[in-house]
């Protein structure tokens, strides 16, 4: 009998046998269940010594972001293998508890993603919605002339110390208020962010302190003096009627110690175990940053800060400066912010390749008419999946799909009248930017909500309640959708805490988002847990299954699984 | 398969079948309601409810993938960390917090300015130089600057000048400087010269002169050029079996050898509306030039040249996308007894004309040429008139004559390429790279020239005058 020759060489078949295994094995492992309360809080504050401060330069930062950092991204075996498995590269977030919430930290509080907030609240923010105490004048006692825009740096009659920030002379109105408004946003999404106010004050509210010094950009530290100081304030282009306007920053509590990385961790600070790229916290900004047009994410936005007295003391981790949003720029907007990264290879092989045939869609964007305090800032062009900050970052490289996710079901919760709210803060002269502002967060906010809840059901929010599941789905929930013709259906088992072990009960189709577990199977030592599998079906077939995971010895909801 | 490959398949499979990450460890419960949330209750901050966190665990099978990765990748990351470290210390010693100053240049005693200078073309080769300059020399609008240059192909320049302005109106521009190339190239003259004839010479240059300038309108002006040159050519010292003695025996160019020296008077009319030299997006640039050359070696030399130079910028149908033309000629008109020697034709000189072929292809008493690129953006640095990357196509025809009944389309060279143009802050042309491709090969050309709008350095630059008429 004749021998049939193989016709796959060895090498392709090694090679496709070893796929096979990883993709049998699963890129992305789930945790086995406990019958255990949900942990909601890290444990990252024990005292520490003093960390050393640190800062790297602008130059060495982005040569490691626009270069070290893409290149070995692209070539990692573990990413490509992983994209392959579910479109994303990222590893599982470390930052969160088996219901795919982030858990509370010195990172990150909880806020309108887990509890209705109400406008009060949003605009509250961080706290003193009325900026610097002026029980006395502010105290001048540093500025800064020259570069893109001044800045004083006060101290107010309660002793704090502040920044104040003017708007570039050509663009008054626009970075300043923009800081504010997006400030409140991101710390309303729970960041750590400092107390950004708009403040409108007048020469006689400002005293120039004993030994203040002005650092000109060529000739170094000169003695600030009142005429000095007028001719600064006459430059700077921010008068508004009789009063000058600027963006006070309050100096954060604690000791400075620099801005954290995207990518690694901070060495000695024996509390920030997880690396930061695997932060859910940190690769979700990719979404809340697109949302609001935050293209300037580079590490320098950020600061850590010693909190506590030496020794006895942790490291908590902020967010600051805001100025660079809804499509603002300190020199000059720049249309191009948010489309692509500053040096895109993608886009620039990409143009150079069709010839110029093809125009960019940001190039034809046009600010508002007749609203001089908006920058570039749109919904029609905006694209949540193509959205990139101006400096690559290593975080949000490493988004995933339940890192949108969550991020979008976070944004889906700001109504329009908390959007409002905090819009207002930016004390704008134009009630039309308020308006069109609104309008475009609504907007942009729309599509990131529609987007990452078609690639995850929003099927969320799980609870016990009197012998059902009752969950909620998030697209009709936050008006979305109008509920109409929309089914759920679902399906039971018992499994072990590997998740194993499943036989599955038929699926059982429901009107609305519960389901009653007074039929549940039964589960046993070897199966202490019960699954229900649900679905959503808005018409266009059913939709990928979320699992929720129920202690049967407890009755606990333990784990949620997308 | 090699034994080592299903080995490590099997590792893999196996590590990837008994993957069991270990979870986070959580004391007892102790439950506290505390504030309701979209889940319920969420209990407050007790041992229960708090964990310390850790990084998700890498998977076995993620350490086997990433294990020849990591093999490779030893040297670059070596490499990342030298470049890391480098650039890092660069920074603290202050290297990238210079304050802004309107020119670009590191800084110099006295406020000159010095800046890097290089590129590369077939005729220099690999060219390193610096520039220094003064952008305020003596007063506010006038200018200093010297350009020294050596290169891997034996050449070395100086040249540089002093740029007065002495109204508002008026510019006075004084300069001079040397070239010395020892590997110039002669194919024969004419139109049909032969790529197989290639030879070198040595052309050594020094001139020196001034331009007085005045502006007649916002974007015409009109220059008087009048400059001393003494031009050696003679045999070069390298590639000797190539020498132009050698291969062009029997038809030696005039003046070769030899020298001559003499005088150029010269009447430029400059027209310019296109406002910038990096990014033009509308607007004309024209030039006419009629120069007059009298010997002073004693020769009989003396002749008149024509030049124009006619460059239209235009838009194109989406944002920067723009067409340039141009045409361009000069011709000489010889006036006096003695015949034009090698040294003061006009020759086909790159960037300026036919970017396909070799610099000095071509020899003759005039030229004619035609040019025509597609420009569009491929990359700007923040906004759309700032510093940025432009990509272009380009054609290039002409022909040299020495008569005019010679020129006809049969005669024209045609050669086509594309470059890279890097614009500095407000559209202005900073550098380029390009390749271009003609019938006798590609020419690589890296530097600070352009085709296009290249007429207007004035004497102050240092650029050999008798080059480009």
């Amino acid at each position: 009998m004749a021998k049939i020759r193989r016709t796959v060489p060895d090498g392709l078949r090694g090679l496709l046998l070893f796929l096979l295994l990883l993709l049998a094995g699963s890129a992305h492992g789930e945790e086995p269940l406990r019958d255990a309360p949900v942990i909601w809080y890290a444990d990252d504050a024990r005292p520490i010594p003093v960390p050393a401060f640190r800062e790297p330069g602008i130059v060495p930062f982005a040569s490691q972001a626009f270069v070290a950092g893409p290149v070995s991204r692209f070539f990692r075996p573990s990413r490509l293998v992983r994209k392959l498995d579910d479109g994303y590269a990222g590893r599982p977030a470390g930052d969160v508890n088996s219901l795919g919430e982030v858990i509370n930290s010195t990172w990150f509080t909880n806020r309108i993603g887990l509890y209705p907030l109400d406008q009060t609240a949003v605009t509250l923010g961080p706290g003193q919605p009325e900026g610097p105490d002026r029980s006395r004048p502010w105290e001048i006692i540093g500025a800064k002339v020259g570069g893109v825009t001044p800045g004083f740096r006060i101290r107010d009659g309660r002793g704090d110390v502040w920044l104040l920030k003017f708007d570039p002379p050509a663009y008054p109105g626009m970075s300043t208020r923009s800081g504010v408004v997006s400030n409140l946003l991101f710390h309303a999404m729970g960041y750590n962010t400092p107390v950004d106010r708009v403040v409108f004050f007048q020469l006689d509210d400002l005293q120039v302190g004993e030994g203040a010094t002005m650092r000109l950009p060529r000739t170094g530290k000169v003695p600030l003096t009142a005429a000095n100081l007028d001719s600064v304030l006459q430059n700077s282009n921010s008068r508004e009627g009789d009063h000058y306007v600027a963006l006070a920053s309050k100096f954060l509590a604690g000791k400075p110690l620099g801005p954290f990385k995207s990518q690694g961790l901070r060495e000695d600070d024996p509390n920030d175990n997880v690396r930061h790229e695997n932060r859910r916290t940190l690769r979700a900004l990719k979404v809340f940053a697109a949302w609001v047009n935050h293209f300037d994410t580079k590490m320098h936005n950020s600061l850590d800060v010693y909190v506590g007295e030496p020794g006895a003391g942790y490291v908590e981790h902020n967010l600051i400066d805001f100025a660079s949003t809804l499509g603002t720029f300190g020199a000059t907007p720049v249309k191009r912010f948010g489309y692509e990264f500053g040096i895109d290879l993608g886009s620039i092989i990409g143009r150079l390749l069709t010839l110029g045939l093809m125009e960019d869609d940001w190039v034809q964007l046009e600010r508002p008419e007749g609203l001089d305090e908006v920058g570039y800032f749109d919904v029609e062009t905006f694209d949540p999946t193509g959205w990139e900050p101006d400096i690559p970052h290593s975080a949000m490289a490493n988004l995933t799909r339940e890192d949108g996710y969550w991020a979008a079901k976070v944004l889906s919760h700001f109504t329009e009248a908390q959007i409002r709210a905090a819009v207002e803060q930016g004390r704008y002269r134009n009630p039309r930017a308020v308006d069109y502002l609104v309008r475009t967060l609504r907007g942009r906010q729309g599509k990131i909500v529609r987007h990452w809840f078609a690639e995850v059901p929003p099927l969320d929010f799980f609870r016990l309640a009197d012998g059902a599941l009752v969950f909620e789905d998030l697209l009709v929930a936050r008006g979305y959708h109008d509920g109409q013709g929309v089914r759920y259906r679902s399906r039971l088992a018992s499994v072990n805490a590997g998740r194993e072990g499943a036989t599955w009960t038929a699926w059982q189709t429901m009107a609305v988002p519960r389901v009653d577990l007074r039929a549940a199977p039964a589960t046993g030592a070897e199966r202490p847990f019960l699954v229900v599998e649900c679905q959503v079906d808005r018409g266009a077939g059913w939709s990928g299954g979320v699992k929720a995971y129920i202690a049967r010895p407890s009755g606990r909801l333990v784990a949620v699984q997308r | 398969m090699r034994w080592w490959g299903w080995l490590w398949l099997l590792l893999a499979g196996v590590a990837t079948a008994a993957d069991q990450p270990v979870p986070p460890t959580a004391a007892p419960d102790s439950l506290r309601t505390s504030r309701t949330s979209y889940w319920g209750p969420i209990p407050a901050r007790t041992d229960s409810t708090t964990a310390r966190l850790d990084n998700p665990p890498t998977r076995t099978w993620e350490h086997v993938v990433n294990a020849p990765y990591d093999l490779v990748g030893i040297p670059f990351r070596l490499g990342n960390v030298v470049i890391r470290e480098t650039v890092e210390k660069m920074d603290s010693w202050g290297l990238f917090d210079l304050p802004p100053v309107p020119e670009p240049g590191l800084p110099l005693p006295g406020g000159f300015l010095l800046l890097p200078d290089g590129g590369y073309s077939s005729l220099m080769g690999w060219e390193v130089g610096a520039n220094i300059r003064h952008p305020a020399f003596l007063a506010e609008g006038n200018k200093a600057y010297l350009n020294l240059a050596t290169s891997t192909r034996h050449a070395d320049k100086i040249g540089g000048g002093f740029h007065f302005k002495l109204d508002q109106d008026w510019a006075l521009e004084l300069g001079g400087g040397g070239a010395d190339i020892p590997l110039a190239r002669y194919f024969g003259r004419g139109y049909d010269s032969r790529e197989h004839e290639e030879s070198y010479y040595n052309r050594i240059a020094r001139w020196a002169g001034l331009d007085l300038t005045r502006q007649l309108g916002s974007v015409t002006h009109t220059r008087l050029r009048v400059f001393y040159s003494h031009l050696d050519v003679r045999d070069s010292g390298y590639n000797t079996e190539a020498a132009l003695r050698l291969v062009h025996t029997g038809d030696l160019p005039a003046g070769f050898p030899g020298k001559s020296s003499g005088v150029t008077t010269q009447v430029d009319w400059f027209l310019d509306s296109s406002r910038v030299d990096g990014r033009p997006t509308h607007g004309t640039f024209k030039r006419l030039a009629v120069a007059y050359f009298q010997a002073t070696d004693g020769s009989e030399l003396d002749f008149l040249q024509y030049t124009f130079d006619v460059q239209r910028f235009l838009p194109l149908w989406h944002t920067k996308r723009v067409l340039a033309l141009r045409a361009y000629g000069s011709r000489i008109l010889p006036a006096g007894g003695a015949p034009v020697p090698l040294s003061r034709l006009v020759s086909t000189y790159r960037p300026y004309s036919l970017r396909g072929v070799e610099s000095h292809r071509y020899y003759g008493l005039g030229n004619l040429g035609l040019s025509a690129e597609y420009r569009w953006p491929i990359w700007v640095a923040k906004g759309r008139s700032q510093t940025g990357l432009d990509a272009y196509l380009f054609t290039d025809t002409g022909q040299v004559y020495d008569h005019g009944g010679e020129i006809s389309l049969e005669h024209f060279v045609w050669t086509h390429g594309f470059g890279l143009r890097l614009m500095g802050s407000e559209d202005n042309f900073a550098a380029n790279v390009e390749l271009g491709f003609g019938d006798e090969g590609s020419q690589l050309q890296l530097g600070f020239s352009q085709a296009f709008q290249f007429s207007g350095k004035g004497m102050m630059y240092g650029k050999d005058p008798t080059h480009r008429p």
